[in-house]
């Protein structure tokens, strides 16, 4: 009598491409954000203290 | 397998180390002021307050409310950018190793006192709230309410627990610590008031600039409440209320650091599905959006058939499949 053998799971095999165009999108949509001066924002919030995370404000 | 017992306590070092070197502005703390340098326009990867006093990065969360609640900006292609790749690079590698409030959790829950709960009815349903969150939050209320003025961060303010611990209690400690110090120090020649008893006095609570109300206790309660639920069930935030384990976990499937299941090593020991504290099963789910990559399965696995990182080495055949009983810890 053969050996029972595990299912397959099935599984899509590594979607190199995808990944590879995430990476190229990300990082283009970083540069545009620095670009367009989002970093200002993120610097100007970070660096005074935020009174809605500390339960304050 | 003494190999592979490493492995838990280096991911360990490495959350250590990771939430030290990102908090390590130490006149932060002294002061009560915060890190004003360049540093903080770049987003840490894991749930860390930019208002915590030692914070050298700023919190993704926070800054994707900002940029979306802000006059100037519709969307937030820096955020999204990075936390994109982050997503593509690490995928929810970040809750394991990187968040410093998913190890706060982890070591809360490492106390041995009341039960520990894997799972409970409905428990797959309440994981869909963090997405919930996420997008309602985190994106569309900051959106929605960003016309006139700047919107206000909804899920910093009336949620985030990591706020709170990492910002909310040492500010206002030190707050307080400062204005006890002020009622000392005249009272002090005298030698007729301690510092102790001074911050205890009902005149000295109420003469910091930072004013307590309704919300930082109700924080406070949401702080407690989590960490209380860390006592018995593992990392209850990133489970059902992290919004940065949301979107990361839908990189998970396709980012690099990856597990790897090779089903010819596997000799179906359930090994893995107990250890996995999120209740995955890793032979089934592998690389599922809950996973946050602990490692504790491929720590769990006799046979080396659970694999994790950016590349993987293809291990042994199982015994069985090489017509042989498989031993007990046999090493492939």
């Amino acid at each position: 009598m053969p050996t029972k053998t595990p299912k397959s799971t099935g599984k899509p095999k590594d979607p190199k491409a995808l990944r590879r165009a995430l990476i190229a999108l990300s990082l283009g949509l970083i540069v545009y954000g620095i670009y367009s001066g989002e970093v200002n924002i993120v610097l100007r919030k970070a660096i005074y203290m935020c009174l809605e995370c500390i339960g304050i404000g | 397998m003494a190999k592979k017992k490493k492995k838990v306590p280096t991911r360990r070092l490495i959350q250590l180390f990771w939430a030290a070197a990102s908090n390590s502005y130490v006149t932060g703390f002294a002061a009560g002021k915060l890190y004003q340098g360049n540093l903080k326009m770049v987003c840490a990867p894991g749930l860390n307050c930019y208002s915590c006093p030692g914070a050298l990065l700023s919190c993704p969360i926070g800054s994707l409310q900002a940029v979306l609640g802000s006059k100037s900006f519709v969307l937030s292609t820096y955020v999204f950018g990075l936390l994109m790749l982050f997503g593509a690079v690490l995928g929810r590698m970040v809750c394991g190793f990187l968040c410093p409030f998913g190890l706060i959790q982890e070591l809360v829950y490492k106390i041995p006192f009341l039960k520990k709960v894997k799972s409970f009815k409905n428990d797959g349903w309440a994981r869909r709230l963090k997405y919930v969150v996420l997008i309602l939050l985190v994106i569309t209320l900051p959106i929605m309410f960003s016309g006139g003025q700047d919107a206000d961060p909804y899920f910093c303010k009336y949620v985030c627990p990591a706020g709170s611990l990492e910002a909310g209690i040492p500010h206002v400690l030190c707050d307080r610590l400062q204005a006890g110090k002020q009622v000392v120090a005249p009272l002090d020649s005298s030698g007729s008031l301690s510092l102790q008893s001074a911050l205890l006095t009902p005149e000295t609570l109420s003469m910091g600039r930072l004013k307590v109300g309704l919300l930082y206790w109700w924080k406070i309660g949401i702080l407690a409440l989590t960490l209380l639920i860390s006592l018995m069930t593992y990392r209850p935030f990133c489970k059902y209320l992290c919004p940065l384990g949301a979107f990361y976990g839908l990189f998970n499937p396709l980012s690099l650091y990856r597990l790897k299941y090779h089903e010819n090593a596997c000799i179906h020991c359930s090994g893995c599905e107990n250890a996995c504290g999120m209740g995955l099963d890793p032979v089934r789910q592998t690389n599922h959006a809950e996973c946050v990559r602990c490692g504790d399965c491929v720590a769990a696995c006799p046979t080396g058939a659970i694999t994790m990182g950016f590349t993987h080495k293809k291990p042994a055949e199982r015994p069985a499949a090489r017509g042989k009983t498989p031993l007990k810890g046999e090493q492939s």
